[in-house]
């Protein structure tokens, strides 16, 4: 393990103070992969949970559904 | 840092913009609080998560590119031709992180000491600075498009605007060496089209794609007013913007350098301390203090009076009276201020419903108006009224408009004007709707028929808010003829 840091006696030295300095890069493609990996699933949840709304709807018809509008959580399961 | 003075500076520095970052927040607050009262019931939580998430979205993508563009682009393309070395903004950098100052060891990077031991004292706090207008640019997108988008299309569109297109507009128009100040002597110290005016213009790019809400205009075309859900909401959500505001002005000025020194002019003459705004000119938080009040109490005062005291354009106007202000609120008289201000609101409040008119577009909180009109009409009001002023510290006879007798770029009208124009259509509507059409294409862009008039909050989440029958029932006939294909 790294710490980086041993000791704080000549603190006017050092630098980046983090553990395993030297693996930016990797930290950086990681969160790269992070960031656009959060899209592709939001993406998918979004359009499933809409999907699911729709066939629920086509099913009891919109008219019903605006009846119970503002409780959805009893007219859509999530599985 | 072993210079006691010198420490003292650069701490002082830091822990000044941390606290501006800090009373920032506020404004995705009053957002956040805003928005949630200008939706109806059924879209809620849909409203408040979109624009949640565009917090961690934004500042993850400002971290990995958005900051190095604001220094790498500043000349870029019309002084150099090649970007500018950012060694302490790119996201490997090791000053992008805890850092105490010494020696940059992994990289070869060329940081002289001095710079290293600045930028590890400075980066993030100024990082975090100018993610608050991300924050805020993005987040005047998502009142007008309420109701109706879709949570992924939004976060890919704050991500561009937040991440990118803002940031470069600021390395253009809003740095002390950006080529827009240098060529166009180019001034819009506390962000009016910088911030506000591309905001504006992103948002009506992609309001022309997404369309009206449904039931916005009956059949003949006549606008409908939507009842916002809670009028307190909305007042206390703007209260809470006027908050943040100030952390915001704050933010654009750099709070303490000696302005005869290296860092500035480099004239020999004896030290002179100020504040100066981000093109390194000098000014005050006395001075923008005057301004911001007087120039919302110019807007509150307009505001009430366009539209006859209603709340939410009287505290719109407000709002909309500082930012036609900003431009120039570094220089202005306070009365000036206020007189500019109400200019602007007249302005903000008769185009919005003349554009919603004429061409049905449904901006469902006027963020168009109040961001975008005004911004625009106070840059372009700017130059008229700074005309002559020097517009930033770097001489060399190089300005297209006019040059003082040192040599410096002067404030004028033309070059106010470019950049407005610049801002808002170029920089901002363009690549939204351009955006916003390639979405549509792919079907992200907006929720199906049958969602909307159900409402956007088809999740299992539950209730969160009481509910205001008579403000929502108006509207549940509206979209009962809608479902049967009448209205």
């Amino acid at each position: 393990m790294s710490t980086n840091v041993e000791s704080w006696s000549d603190v006017a030295s050092l630098g980046a103070i983090y553990p395993f300095p030297g693996i930016e890069w990797p930290l950086v493609i990681i969160g790269v992969l992070i960031w656009l990996a959060w899209h592709c699933w939001q993406i998918r949840s979004e359009n499933k949970e809409y999907d699911d709304a729709l066939r629920h709807y086509n099913e009891v018809g919109l008219d019903a559904a605006l009846d119970h509008r503002g409780r959805h959580d009893s007219m859509v399961t999530h599985d | 840092m072993s210079d006691g003075l010198d420490s003292l500076m650069v701490i002082f520095t830091e822990f000044y913009y941390w606290v501006t970052v800090v009373m920032m927040f506020l404004i995705h607050v009053g957002f956040c609080v805003y928005e949630v009262g200008a939706s109806r019931r059924k879209n809620i939580q849909h409203t408040l998560m979109k624009n949640t998430m565009l917090i961690p979205l934004v500042t993850i993508t400002f971290y990995f590119f958005g900051w190095w563009v604001y220094w790498a682009f500043p000349l870029f393309p019309l002084i150099e031709t090649s970007l500018a070395a950012a060694p302490f903004a790119v996201p490997w950098s090791e000053l992008m992180g805890t850092h105490m100052g010494g020696s940059v060891t992994v990289q070869t990077e060329s940081l002289t000491a001095d710079d290293t031991m600045y930028w590890a004292r400075i980066n993030g706090v100024f990082w975090a600075a100018f993610l608050l207008f991300s924050w805020t640019t993005a987040s005047i997108i998502s009142g007008a498009v309420i109701e109706r988008i879709k949570t992924q299309a939004f976060l890919i569109i704050v991500v561009l605007v937040g991440s990118f297109t803002w940031i470069l507009d600021a390395a253009w128009g809003w740095s002390w060496n950006g080529w827009m100040v240098q060529l166009w002597g180019f001034h819009d110290a506390y962000a009016s089209s910088v911030v506000h005016g591309i905001a504006g213009g992103s948002a009506l790019g992609v309001l022309l794609v997404l369309g009206p809400r449904l039931g916005k205009f009956a059949a003949d075309g006549t606008p409908r007013d939507i009842p916002q859900n809670n009028p307190w909401f909305v007042t206390v959500g703007l209260f809470l913007i006027y908050t943040g505001f100030w952390g915001f002005y704050a933010a654009c000025n750099v709070p303490i350098i000696d302005f005869n020194g290296p860092l500035v002019l480099a004239n020999g003459n004896e030290a002179f301390f100020t504040a100066t705004n981000i093109y390194l000119t000098p000014t005050s938080l006395s001075a923008i203090t005057f301004n911001f009040l007087m120039s919302l109490s110019g807007g509150l005062l307009a505001g009430y009076v366009v539209s006859r005291g209603d709340p939410f354009w009287s505290y719109s106007g407000g709002l909309a009276g500082v930012i036609t202000a900003s431009s120039g609120n570094d220089l202005y008289h306070p009365i000036e201020a206020m007189i500019i201000a109400m200019v602007g609101v007249w302005i903000a409040y008769k185009m919005h419903h003349w554009v919603e008119r004429k061409f049905k577009l449904d901006d469902a909180v006027g963020a168009v108006a109040v961001h975008g009109y005004a911004g625009f009409a106070g840059t372009v009001i700017a130059g008229f009224m700074l005309w002559g002023y020097p517009s930033n510290v770097v001489g060399g006879d190089i300005g297209w408009f006019g040059n003082n007798a040192d040599g410096v770029a002067i404030i004028n009208p033309i070059g106010n004007f470019l950049g407005a124009m610049l801002f808002f259509w170029v920089l901002g509507f363009l690549p939204c709707w351009i955006l916003s059409k390639v979405l549509d294409g792919m079907g992200w862009l907006r929720v199906p028929r049958e969602i909307e008039l159900a409402g956007l909050d088809t999740h299992d989440y539950g209730d969160s808010f009481p509910y205001h029958a008579y403000r929502d029932t108006v509207m549940e006939d509206v979209d009962r003829e809608l479902a049967k294909g009448q209205g």
